[in-house]
């Protein structure tokens, strides 16, 4: 069953995510209550891990020869968790060695950490994009998809086509930089 | 090696171990080079962080069909799960009621059964934490707080502040309001003009609200229109689209 989700996740079903999460919600916040009791926070937190795992997915970043859905998604939450939990001084103390495996985790940084300034603007400039703009760097860089990919998706005639659509697209953001500055 | 190809494969994590020293390199010494990377790195993360948003709101919706059906066995809702359960069990009982009322004064009205329907969208746009002031001048995040509030005469007039300028969504959140203040013909414009705008989060969303305004306005063969809309385009709402449909025919 798990092969079968995790082919369907590849290709961006949104569904095989929800059947995954409903799968492992409930096992996951029972785990996480021995760390941490406020269960609105694990909730949350199940819900970032299930998000990575399906980005990892689409991405085709999956690698679960070793280890099953069910383990990743522990594993990452636990991470996620962990690094909250070491952001707040009021809770409890956690034990250092935590196996962090950088290949794993990679990912996971962008739901423990608020965005910069310069990512929150560009985030913002992204949705006033038009369609095909949105459309194309969704592809390229969400869904780590090849210019020569995202020309059969898209149905372009070259993959250099799409190469020149998506630099004009990086333009009007980059436009939108200008006589900007951020702090780190 | 090219510096684009170089790039490419640095912001699809396909470098080789050779090519990584390349990069490097150029990063010491070159800053044109390094800037063209911050700001593909940056943009990357925040395709990322604007896709995890969508995908949260999504599993929020999830959330809220699981635990509004009957459970075989025992589940604990979560805190906010229970408020949204709490406004789910109210529209109900306000829905029932509604329904209640029409089939006195008009057997042949099903208005009531759409309104059943018909939840309060999520903010997933300005995301407010608990306690968190909000500044005078930051009339979205007001907005949004007003809204999530259910404060939705002071969330309209807020909307209409920064509607000229801010991005497509806030048509679709006004539309909510105004589905909420029983302007069904306003709320159905504001999802019109959302679905004419660039916005691309929101579409499916967009469709299934406009066509509860128009149901709930009586206007079934706008509503069943868009239903049949929304399920040629997605299969968002699928099980609800199928049983209004049946009940349309």
């Amino acid at each position: 069953m798990s092969e079968l989700l995790i082919e369907r996740m590849k290709i961006g079903d949104k569904s095989a995510l929800a059947e995954v999460y409903k799968l492992y919600r409930e096992p996951f916040v029972q785990f996480a209550l021995k760390y941490h009791r406020d269960s609105e926070l694990l909730y949350d937190i199940y819900q970032d891990a299930a998000i990575s795992l399906f980005e990892r997915a689409v991405q085709g970043k999956l690698d679960l020869e070793k280890s099953s859905l069910k383990t990743y998604l522990f594993s990452v939450g636990k991470f996620m968790l962990f690094t909250k939990l070491k952001k707040d001084p009021s809770s409890q103390a956690i034990e250092e060695n935590m196996e962090v495996q950088l290949g794993l985790y990679e990912d996971a940084s962008i739901y423990v950490n608020e965005p910069s300034q310069k990512v929150a603007f560009l985030a913002k400039a992204i949705r006033q994009l038009g369609e095909k703009c949105q459309q194309i760097l969704e592809l390229y860089y969400y869904e780590n998809k090849s210019m020569k990919e995202i020309q059969l998706l898209l149905d372009y005639n070259h993959p250099d086509v799409v190469k020149s659509h998506k630099s004009r697209c990086m333009k009007t953001l980059k436009a939108q930089f200008e006589n900007k500055t951020f702090e780190n | 090696m090219d510096k684009n190809d170089l790039l490419d494969k640095l912001i699809r994590g396909i470098l080789s171990e050779e090519e990584k020293a390349q990069v490097e390199h150029l990063m010491a010494t070159d800053p044109e080079f390094r800037d063209l990377v911050d700001f593909e790195t940056a943009t990357k993360e925040a395709m990322q962080r604007e896709k995890a948003k969508e995908l949260k709101a999504y599993l929020a919706e999830v959330d809220l069909q699981f635990e509004s059906k009957p459970a075989s066995r025992q589940v604990t809702m979560r805190p906010n799960l229970m408020r949204y359960a709490a406004i789910f069990v109210a529209i109900g009982a306000l829905t029932a009621v509604v329904f209640w009322m029409l089939n006195e004064s008009q057997p042949s009205s099903s208005t009531g059964t759409f309104l059943s329907y018909y939840e309060p969208y999520p903010n997933v746009v300005s995301p407010i934490t608990r306690g968190e002031e909000v500044s005078p001048e930051d009339i979205e995040k007001a907005a949004f707080l007003a809204y999530e509030r259910k404060d939705y005469p002071l969330a309209d007039s807020l909307f209409d502040q920064i509607i000229a300028y801010r991005g497509e969504y806030v048509y679709f959140y006004k539309g909510i309001v105004k589905f909420e203040l029983e302007q069904y013909d306003s709320a159905s414009s504001y999802f019109d003009n959302y679905l004419y705008s660039d916005g691309i989060q929101l579409r499916d969303q967009a469709k299934w609200y406009m066509a509860l305004s128009h149901l709930v306005n009586g206007d079934t063969v706008k509503g069943k229109e868009e239903l049949i809309r929304l399920r040629k385009s997605s299969g968002y709402k699928m099980d609800e689209v199928e049983q209004i449909l049946l009940k349309l025919d």
